[in-house]
């Protein structure tokens, strides 16, 4: 189920989004949950569903026990288990888009650059694994926490310690950007100080930054400048030159 | 030709990650461009196109609604042309060959994205379409269900494959033509394009901390860096 969910992503889809890989996960685990071989669970499972991937665990997880609790007779009927997936998957899915997408993914690609500027390619191995061993744990934490605490993942999750965790992620990311910006500022610096006039490289290093700003907040990519600009300086050498 | 399959190989994997997988960060340039370095024996010059492709993409991560052209074309790309221009000619100006790399490493990844778009469009489609007849039973149930997980994860391999190993070979030899006939003008051209793209890097960083409310943490630390390396 934990490798399943690994590729859950690799089934995305827009009509059910994660739903094939979510059925899919649960195909081992099916033969005990519906022991009379029925494809029920597979079935009901393949409705619409969407969520942070790495927050999918939790919700397998705390779906397993609810189908559990069910067959053991207790008062646990398909509609709460869908009312289940569908009142974490939506805040569960914000979390850790905040999370994971916005700052530890942020934090170890800034971290990366660091290390790529500085040319050490042991420090990228490093950050690389310190990441994936952060989210394949969590990943696998979630199924059993999930298992775990069933409908008090509702409880769980709503609570303030969620929030003091991304507190710090987001301290600790905007302070190594920070970090990053400054040795880029530096870079940058000495780079139009060794070109052939100074003065005009800075206002055009400027107007570059102010640019890209502009156009990332307008949801222009970047690579656009980038790649309009190469043209734009081989010309302007040309003509200079 | 041994190196482009290498290089279709590993941006087929790394599409896996990317798309189907847990996203380990391999796919992104700088972290990509460490394997291909060590895969072709050049690491410092795929390491510093991999940077660049990087801080041009680091501000759109996918939950700002944005994704990257292609970022895995990109990077292995970019830095798959920068280390096999390096070993074919290594007298050439390594920052020239980084500046051609990247840029075609970005084109790349512009032209990939829209290369792949059809596929992948035509591939969800597939998926949403599906039917599963419900007097199936559990087993046979479960084993569609895998079949498609599995054949989909083959189809993102494939199609990514074939697109790096198509524009990973017009790179190489675009580039090589290029640092060629590159004339001083060029280099110049390159060198103030080098500067420039660290500012992109600049815009980027800002636009993808500025948001956070520690914004003042990403100044403070800005400012405390620079003054620190002025004094070193």
């Amino acid at each position: 189920m934990f490798l399943r969910l690994l590729f859950l992503q690799g089934v995305l889809n827009r009509r059910g989004m994660q739903n094939l890989g979510l059925a899919d996960a649960l195909g081992p685990v099916s033969a005990k949950l519906d022991p009379d071989g029925s494809n029920s669970l597979l079935l009901r499972h393949l409705s619409f569903f969407n969520c942070n991937p790495n927050f999918v665990p939790l919700i397998a997880g705390g779906i397993l026990k609810l189908e559990q609790e069910k067959n053991a007779g207790k008062p646990v009927t398909d509609e709460d288990i869908e009312r289940f997936k569908k009142a974490l998957a939506g805040p569960v899915a914000a979390m850790g888009d905040m999370l994971f997408m916005g700052n530890l993914k942020a934090l170890a690609l800034t971290f990366g650059c660091l290390f790529a500027i500085h040319k050490l390619p042991i420090g990228l191995v490093a950050v690389f694994l310190l990441y994936n061993f952060t989210v394949l744990s969590c990943r696998l934490w979630g199924i059993f926490y999930g298992f775990a605490k069933g409908w008090e993942l509702v409880t769980v999750l709503s609570g303030p310690r969620f929030r003091k965790i991304l507190s710090v992620a987001e301290g600790a990311s905007a302070g190594t950007g920070g970090a990053l910006l400054g040795v880029l500022l530096h870079r940058v610096a000495e780079d139009s100080r060794a070109l052939a006039a100074p003065g005009i490289a800075t206002g055009a290093i400027v107007a570059t930054a102010a640019v890209t700003l502009y156009t990332l907040k307008r949801d222009v990519p970047a690579s656009w400048i980038a790649i309009i600009l190469l043209p734009t300086c081989v010309f302007i050498a040309l003509l200079t030159g | 030709m041994v190196w482009f399959v290498a290089l279709a190989l590993v941006g087929g994997a790394l599409a896996v990650d990317h798309r189907a997988g847990w996203q380990g960060l391999l796919a992104h340039p700088v972290f990509a461009s460490v394997l291909v370095g060590a895969i072709l024996g050049e690491m410092n010059a795929a390491l510093s196109a991999g940077l660049l492709v990087e801080l041009v993409y680091l501000s759109i991560l996918p939950m700002r609604g944005g994704r990257p052209a292609d970022p895995v074309t990109s990077g292995v790309v970019g830095s798959g042309t920068a280390a096999l221009l390096a070993r074919q000619s290594p007298g050439a100006d390594p920052a020239v060959v980084c500046a051609i790399s990247v840029f075609l490493g970005l084109a790349g990844g512009e032209l990939g994205a829209r290369l792949t778009a059809p596929f992948f469009a035509l591939h969800n489609r597939f998926l949403g379409s599906l039917e599963f007849p419900p007097d199936l039973d559990r087993r046979g149930l479960a084993r569609r269900l895998s079949l498609v997980h599995l054949g989909s994860v083959v189809f993102i391999f494939a199609v990514e494959g074939l697109t790096v190993l198509l524009l990973g070979a017009a790179a190489f030899y675009a580039g090589s033509a290029v640092t060629r006939i590159a004339e001083s003008a060029f280099v110049l051209g390159a060198a103030y394009w080098s500067a420039l793209v660290l500012a992109i890097g600049v815009g980027s960083i800002v636009h993808l901390f500025w948001q956070h409310r520690f914004r003042h943490w990403l100044a403070a630390l800005a400012g405390l860096v620079v003054i620190l390396l002025w004094i070193v």
